[in-house]
């Protein structure tokens, strides 16, 4: 259980989210939604434990974060930043296999089990043929779809994903998320993304929070969450919502 | 990479380091064959053996050991500060440890203190540098960088104050300092200490600073506590940096080519990478000291000449191969 105790947010005197108080089971998927700025990657980033200062507590199993030991806690929580960097020369399954620094000795010697994981992920996320290559030739969107492999090595429960869908087209994120979702079920965690599109949030989540701005958010089961009435809000904008045959789709008015 | 590669890579490296020590010992402007080379080794006393154990051991050791320093203070420094192309001369330590040493010279002290003088002005650029970027507000890597590149600037006109003051005769051992010159070195107890020490305590680290090749977030998020990590990076990499200034002045190019050649024959581990830069700035350093002894002897040119001249074209290549997003046709 993820929980987080009446967490207050704000960035340069402007406020995010007061009061945030937010249980997050096992075996849920949250979309985090909201307008540009409005504290998602913050949020996400506070969850993680990697944001300096926060007011409020974030608890994991009844346990502050702040109290866990790093690694400990990256064994529980994994956390994609919405950009990767690569500034010096590491081929593809080598900068994948540091995702599993947090399962390794502080000097970082792979074991049998630590090759098995990256070589079955590279080939479960249709990476393997990039296995030798410079992460400096691959582009954005095979960056990220490596990214997310990594999420999936790093076999930690609980999923914190900033934009996982950044650069992917269609058929990636309709691969991936699922086994994104898949992998923290199995690990007895949730997962936790932030979104653009709320139609993706709509198909894969199972919750959503809303961070309508000014401190006030809105949180509860997709049904509940994601109608046109809250969505127009959300985006200062009149969006419409329509059911087609793969469930509701919410489809901006042109201004 | 294969397991077989990081033996593979210092075995290599340690024949290379070994070949290039036995030349070093052997040329010269009175050459030794191997057979003079052994019997000095055994006979101290002899005129031979001075030689070798007064002159030739200290000085290629110098080399060895300082370009080992910069080697790893390039390595360190570029992983601290997010950029390949960052090197030990960057943060301005070079350049406060050259301005001091020159003020010694100008006002006409000794030159045995110089080594001193030198480690002083590079840790006062340390200090300088760190109160300059204030880092106690939270470290920027953007900000220590400018902040190092203006101190360095600043040192840089300092420097050259005392250049157009100085006398022709002073100028000349001003000019090989600021140029890197092993030609005075004296055996490097204390730097080859300062090595074993800094290698040492970074291969303890080193797996901890290949998360950063991820980046600072990502690394946090993967369980590295960046902050006490990036606090080594900086002392040791000036450390080291002040230590190799105090044994050759300000010698370019060796903290730039070694780790990037290594890089680009695919070590980007740091756990190989660290300890394997160190042999390779040892071994070039090695051979362009023993260059610039043979060049044009009997005059000697500053060594700094010519690892420029072998750096430049060197790094140029680097930059071109596909690793760095180069040539990517």
């Amino acid at each position: 259980m993820l929980k987080l105790i009446n967490v207050n947010l704000s960035r340069g005197g402007k406020s995010l989210v007061n009061n945030l108080h937010w249980h997050i089971a096992p075996q849920e998927v949250w979309g985090l939604l909201g307008a540009n700025g409005a504290g998602k990657s913050s949020l996400l980033l506070a969850m993680a434990g990697l944001l300096g200062q926060i007011h409020g507590q974030i608890h994991l199993h009844g346990r502050n974060i702040k109290d866990y030991p790093a690694r400990d806690l990256a064994r529980s929580i994994a956390y994609l930043a919405q950009e990767q960097q690569a500034d010096f020369p590491i081929r593809v399954r080598d900068w994948a296999m540091l995702s599993r620094y947090p399962h390794q000795g502080l000097w970082g010697r792979t074991s049998a089990q630590d090759q098995i994981r990256v070589d079955h992920v590279l080939a479960q996320t249709q990476l393997s043929a990039y296995a030798a290559r410079w992460m400096s030739e691959l582009s954005g969107g095979e960056r990220q779809r490596l990214a997310l492999a990594g999420v999936l090595i790093q076999q930690a429960p609980w999923m914190l994903l900033d934009e996982p869908t950044n650069h992917l087209d269609i058929h990636y994120q309709m691969q991936l998320l699922p086994q994104l979702i898949a992998a923290s079920r199995e690990c007895g965690g949730a997962l936790i993304m932030s979104l653009h599109d709320v139609n993706l949030a709509a198909q894969f989540c199972t919750h959503c929070l809303l961070i309508l701005g000014e401190g006030v958010y809105l949180a509860g089961p997709v049904a509940e969450i994601l109608t046109a009435e809250h969505i127009s809000r959300l985006y200062k904008h009149p969006v419409a919502a329509w059911q087609s045959p793969n469930g509701l789709v919410f489809l901006p008015e042109r201004s | 990479m294969t397991p077989l590669s990081g033996p593979l890579i210092f075995l290599t490296l340690m024949l290379a380091l070994a070949s290039a020590m036995a030349w070093a010992l052997g040329a010269g402007s009175i050459a030794l064959n191997w057979g003079e080379i052994w019997q000095g080794l055994w006979e101290p006393e002899s005129s031979t053996g001075l030689l070798i154990w007064q002159l030739r051991i200290p000085r290629l050791l110098a080399a060895a050991c300082c370009g080992g320093l910069l080697a790893l203070a390039g390595a360190l420094m570029q992983l601290l500060l997010r950029n390949p192309l960052a090197d030990p001369a960057i943060l301005g330590v070079s350049a406060g440890a050259s301005f001091v040493a020159l003020t010694a010279l100008a006002l006409g002290l000794s030159t045995a203190g110089l080594a001193y003088y030198s480690f002083a002005g590079a840790f006062g650029a340390i200090v300088l540098v760190l109160l300059l970027a204030d880092v106690r507000r939270g470290w920027d890597v953007q900000r220590v960088l400018l902040t190092g590149v203006v101190v360095a600037a600043g040192f840089g006109a300092g420097i050259s104050f005392w250049l157009t003051l100085s006398s022709d005769l002073r100028l000349h051992s001003m000019l090989f300092w600021l140029m890197g010159d092993l030609s005075d070195a004296s055996l490097p107890v204390v730097p080859a200490a300062g090595l074993a020490f800094a290698l040492i305590c970074a291969c303890l680290l080193a797996g901890s600073c290949n998360l950063l090749l991820r980046g600072e977030l990502a690394a946090r998020a993967l369980g590295v506590q960046v902050k006490p990590l990036r606090w080594f990076l900086f002392l040791a990499a000036c450390f080291c940096t002040a230590l190799a200034v105090s044994i050759g002045g300000n010698l370019g190019f060796i903290g730039l080519v070694a780790p990037h050649s290594l890089r680009l024959f695919g070590v980007w581990d740091h756990r190989i990478l660290l300890p394997a830069s160190c042999l390779l700035g040892a071994v070039l350093l090695v051979i362009a000291d023993t260059t610039a002894r043979l060049l044009l002897a009997p005059v000697q040119i500053p060594v700094g000449v010519l690892t420029a001249a072998f750096g430049v074209p060197l790094l140029l290549y680097l930059l071109r191969q596909r690793a760095y997003g180069g040539g990517n046709a």
